[in-house]
């Protein structure tokens, strides 16, 4: 009886401060919005430009790095994470890279971590990577380039 | 044994088991640094039951030092702490201690303006002490001046010093006590236990904390600057008697303690009967009376915070003027309007924006980031502040915040 009381007390106490506990581990993830990337005409037709997301991260606000791409009219959005470890690829025009990171003028985006390598529309050019450049969803407003983050 | 009802010491324990465990999921959340802390815990407040697990966090304390004082007076009442549980009495009087700690750490980690005035009492306190100030000051502060190493000693304190401290004393109490009894005095507190949890939990919920305006390192202190209720008594100590801050929060409460926990070898004689011990339950019956008196003289003075808005004084910026000198209209279009350049996103009053992730990303915080100081924020902005390439000051971004977030 007295270890059974014990034992209820135990899960009492570690019901009413755990699970208000464990639930604020849970469900960090921040609200989703379309942002504003800037004019359409400040972007370079065929070429890779950083574009930095403001995210809301625990109580800071930091950023997520992704690249857009302008193909005439269009743009696409693409998540600098490489698919293939997680890495942050950079654009082979990136000072510094070399041109053995370019995978032998290969790719548009080089992952230095594993040597893989990207397309300029994200698509997988070089082994180990397998898996295209996750997109981002786009759409150009009045001449306006908009993400959605 | 004495009496079939709840052992009082038990329930602080239980208490504070729960502070334990609340802490520890509390600390997944806190960063001591002045930059982080306030950020931080409003953050925890937004998390899913992150306000409820921070309050009940904050009543442990409240529950875990009242029980513990009714308990003490309850063993000194029936001379509970002579021979045999001379120990007893004064490890669980560390143990009080250790809860003190607790309570009196964790207000100040906050990051708000109340627990920063706090900080500054603690130093002053520990600067008065004679010979030695500076150097105990200094080792509290972490340096020169209360700063982040400030608030990351507190914190190592709070989350790693004394809950060691408590789980070595917990061990040692039931260690004697077995070697007094055989074994734990058998528990008939469930009841009670339960009782006690409910309460609490009933308070966390209709009494969360709550947490002020962040703290201004270079700030006054704030019109409703106080300490926690248990150490009302020593401030309003501090507020009658002129100097003698080392006397009054220094050797007055160290001198107290030391009295209550050395109590088994100074107050010797032999009776436990109270109608035989009357001289020094007289004496301890004045000192609770008189620290009641002056906790209660306290909260009569206590000053209302002033709510109302105060006019801006003549000088500030407004958010317009702001704009035209740093010519925000070449880069961004301003509700609407055409600008001739557009490199930069329109702008638009968040406060008139009812999208939850506008308000969500476009925080006062993150405004404060970016346009407080947009290289910092990120190397590769072409935002620089034509053409004056200075950095707002700080009156001319609180203009731009009003214009963005309303008052």
């Amino acid at each position: 009886m007295r270890e059974d009381r014990r034992g209820f007390l135990g899960l009492l106490v570690g019901a009413l401060f755990g699970i208000p506990g464990i639930a604020t581990l849970l469900g960090a993830r921040g609200a989703r919005a379309w942002i504003d990337a800037g004019p359409l005409e400040a972007l370079p037709d065929g070429e890779a430009k950083r574009f930095a997301i403001p995210v809301a991260a625990g109580w800071e606000r930091r950023e997520k790095t992704a690249f857009l791409v302008r193909r005439g009219d269009s743009v696409i959005a693409l998540d600098a994470t490489c698919t293939h470890a997680g890495c942050l690829v950079r654009p082979a025009s990136a000072p510094g890279a070399s041109s053995s990171e370019l995978g032998g003028a290969l790719g548009a985006f080089t992952c230095p971590c594993h040597g893989g390598a990207f397309s300029l529309d994200g698509d997988p050019v070089k082994k180990p990577v397998t898996k295209p450049l996750a997109r981002l969803e786009t759409r150009v407003e009045d001449g306006r380039v908009k993400v959605r983050v | 044994m004495r009496s079939r009802s709840p052992n009082l010491g038990h329930l602080a324990l239980l208490v504070a088991a729960g502070g334990l465990l609340s802490g520890a999921f509390l600390a997944f959340h806190y960063a001591p640094t002045f930059e982080a802390a306030h950020d931080s815990v409003a953050h925890v407040e937004t998390l899913a039951l992150g306000r409820l697990l921070r309050s009940l966090h904050h009543w442990c304390g409240t529950f875990a030092l009242v029980l513990a004082g009714l308990h003490a007076a309850r063993l000194f009442w029936h001379g509970e702490y002579k021979p045999p549980w001379r120990a007893l009495w004064v490890l669980g009087g560390c143990m009080a201690l250790v809860l003190l700690g607790f309570v009196y750490t964790g207000y100040l980690l906050a990051g708000d303006e109340r627990a920063l005035a706090g900080l500054r009492v603690m130093d002053g306190v520990a600067a008065s002490t004679p010979f030695l100030g500076d150097a105990i000051a200094s080792a509290v502060r972490g340096g020169d001046v209360i700063s982040s190493a400030t608030l990351t000693r507190l914190y190592a304190v709070h989350a790693v010093v004394l809950p060691a401290a408590l789980v070595f004393l917990v061990a040692a109490f039931v260690a004697r006590v077995k070697r007094l009894h055989g074994d734990l005095v058998p528990t008939r507190d469930a009841r009670a236990a339960i009782a006690v949890l409910a309460l609490l939990a009933l308070c966390a919920i209709l009494f969360p904390p709550g947490l002020g305006p962040e703290a201004d390192l270079t700030g006054s202190a704030p019109p409703d600057a106080r300490p926690e209720w248990f150490f009302l008594w020593v401030n309003e100590l501090l507020h009658r008697i002129p100097g003698n801050t080392f006397l009054v929060a220094g050797l007055l409460p160290l001198g107290l303690v030391t009295l209550a926990i050395g109590l088994p070898f100074l107050a010797r004689g032999e009776a436990r009967e109270p109608a035989r011990r009357k001289p020094e339950i007289a004496v301890a019956a004045v000192i609770v009376l008189v620290i009641a008196g002056l906790t209660a003289a306290s909260f009569a003075r206590a000053p209302e915070r002033v709510e109302e808005a105060s006019p801006a004084p003549a000088g500030t910026p407004t958010p317009l003027a702001v704009m035209e000198k740093f010519q925000c209209a070449r880069c961004h279009r301003i509700d609407g309007a055409e600008s001739p350049d557009d490199t930069g996103p329109p702008l638009y009053r968040v406060a008139a924006d009812d999208h939850p992730a506008v308000k969500d990303l476009f925080t006062r915080q993150f405004f404060r980031l970016k346009v407080g100081d947009p290289r910092k924020y990120w190397d590769g902005t072409s935002m620089n502040y034509t053409p004056t390439r200075l950095k707002p000051t700080a009156a001319e971004l609180a203009a731009l915040e009003r214009w963005f977030f309303g008052e």
